[in-house]
């Protein structure tokens, strides 16, 4: 017992240094020629290696997954940027194709007319409680165009030069209370007196001295008539929306909503009247 | 309790060194710092039969892990242990410098003797070439990491102040 005490730590040293001999021989035999024992020692090893891979390749994972999306967060940086950068080159051009559009049909529709035209740009816009355009200026005054000049865009009228003063003027729209036109229904040409209702609510005209006999329904086009020598013939004004036929009276009413959509009419046209081209 | 301590620092580093060989891409530049911690063990002198003990259990847990053939290993690490403990003790000099030195030293034996051990059970034939260099580079990263290693064993098993007095620094 004495001797195995002092001697203990010795022969631990051996015993430890000598297993590894043995798990060497199990491994390392042929298959075919291992008996329990060198199973027991290959079992021995099987989930304690599992536990050790799983938990190494768990760390090994949360790290390189760490690793990968520190460069995806500096990626998406860019990415977002260059989008951010795209985004506004997009709006941009978008609104060039617009403007383009635009300006191309006005051309167009300044050809088309016979009288003389004075191009001009909508520099102010004054807008009522509900946020309607019921007045516009344009950068064209004295000298150049006079009041009562009509107003048009491509897509038909404006209203008509009311005031002008310097290099400026004041445009009294369609849909004004004080505005009116001559005009008739394209398709059966029954006249009237086209006036503003002054609905601050809502962009509408309304035909009045419309005989009750003609037959006038929503979706008519109303154009200019020309018998006031102030309106060009031809201009299309708007389309009937509603039509209300009076019990009594030679007349009935029709309202008609502008085919100008005065709240972001940019550029226009002031017709000069008696000078051709 | 100390030596189950001991155990899992050295598991801790069991995992890293497969995380670090993982991130490396090349095995022969990942350091073994089980190596390291073994040496320092010895360094601080753990005890013969206690260390072995821990030795060996770490030895197979990184045969498990690095999927060696179980016992090569489990043989090696006490090995250079046990041997790296006899020479420290008689050797009267310490510091980084030496520290390094005697850690590359002891790489290279236990990277021999794993060599040999192969040869001898799996009748491995080596191109030794490639062993060399791979001993030599395994060697140099397990030497450069000892000082770390060395630190964060003393985090864990405080050296002994006669120790610390008796050697020379270098």
């Amino acid at each position: 017992m004495e001797f195995f005490r002092r001697y203990r730590d010795f022969f631990i040293c051996v015993v430890l240094l000598g297993l590894p001999f043995i798990f060497l021989q199990a491994n390392t035999k042929d298959p075919g020629k291992q008996n329990a024992f060198d199973r027991f020692v290959l079992r021995l090893s099987t989930p304690i290696q599992y536990v050790t891979s799983t938990v190494a390749r768990t760390v090994s994972d949360v790290w390189g997954s760490y690793v990968y999306l520190v460069d995806v967060r500096e990626e998406n940086e860019f990415l977002r940027m260059e989008n951010n950068r795209l985004r506004k080159l997009g709006g941009k051009a978008s609104q060039l194709e617009t403007d383009n559009a635009r300006l191309r049909a006005m051309l167009a529709f300044r050809d088309s007319l016979k009288v003389k035209l004075v191009a001009a740009q909508v520099i102010g816009k004054n807008t009522s409680s509900y946020f309607r355009v019921v007045r516009i200026v344009i950068d064209r005054g004295q000298g150049a165009v006079q009041p009562g000049m009509a107003v048009v865009t491509h897509e038909g009228l404006v209203g008509q030069v009311d005031r002008v003063w310097d290099k400026f003027s004041d445009v009294l729209l369609t849909v004004d209370a004080k505005s009116s036109v001559d005009v008739y229904v394209e398709r059966n040409k029954s006249r009237g007196l086209l006036k503003g209702t002054g609905d601050s609510s809502r962009y509408e005209c309304k035909i009045e001295y419309l005989l009750k006999t003609d037959e006038v329904q929503p979706g008519d086009v109303v154009v200019t008539s020309g018998m006031d020598t102030q309106f060009p013939e031809g201009v299309v004004v708007g389309t009937v929306s509603k039509v209300r036929k009076r019990e009594f009276g030679l007349f009935q009413e029709a309202w008609v909503e502008p085919s100008v959509d005065l709240s972001r009419v940019k550029d226009v046209f002031v017709l000069v009247p008696g000078a051709g081209k | 309790m100390k030596n189950l301590g001991v155990v899992a620092a050295g598991y801790f580093l069991i995992v890293a060194q497969s995380v670090l060989g993982n991130l490396i891409g090349r095995e022969s530049m990942s350091p073994n710092l089980l190596l390291a911690f073994m040496l320092f063990l010895g360094a601080i002198d753990y005890g013969s039969a206690r260390g072995t003990a821990v030795c060996f259990v770490l030895g197979y847990l990184l045969d498990v892990t690095s999927g060696a053939v179980s016992g090569i290993h489990t043989f090696v690490v006490p090995a250079t242990y046990l041997v790296f403990r006899a020479v420290y003790a008689r050797i009267m000099l310490s510091g980084i410098v030496f520290q390094i030195l005697l850690t590359f030293l002891a790489s290279l034996a236990a990277g021999l003797m794993i060599v040999a051990i192969r040869t001898l059970f799996e009748r491995s034939v080596f191109s030794w070439r490639v062993a060399a260099e791979t001993l030599l580079v395994n060697s140099v990263a397990t030497a450069l990491v000892s000082p770390v290693v060395f630190r964060l064993g003393r985090l864990i098993v405080p050296e002994s102040p006669r120790k610390k007095e008796e050697k020379v620094v270098v």
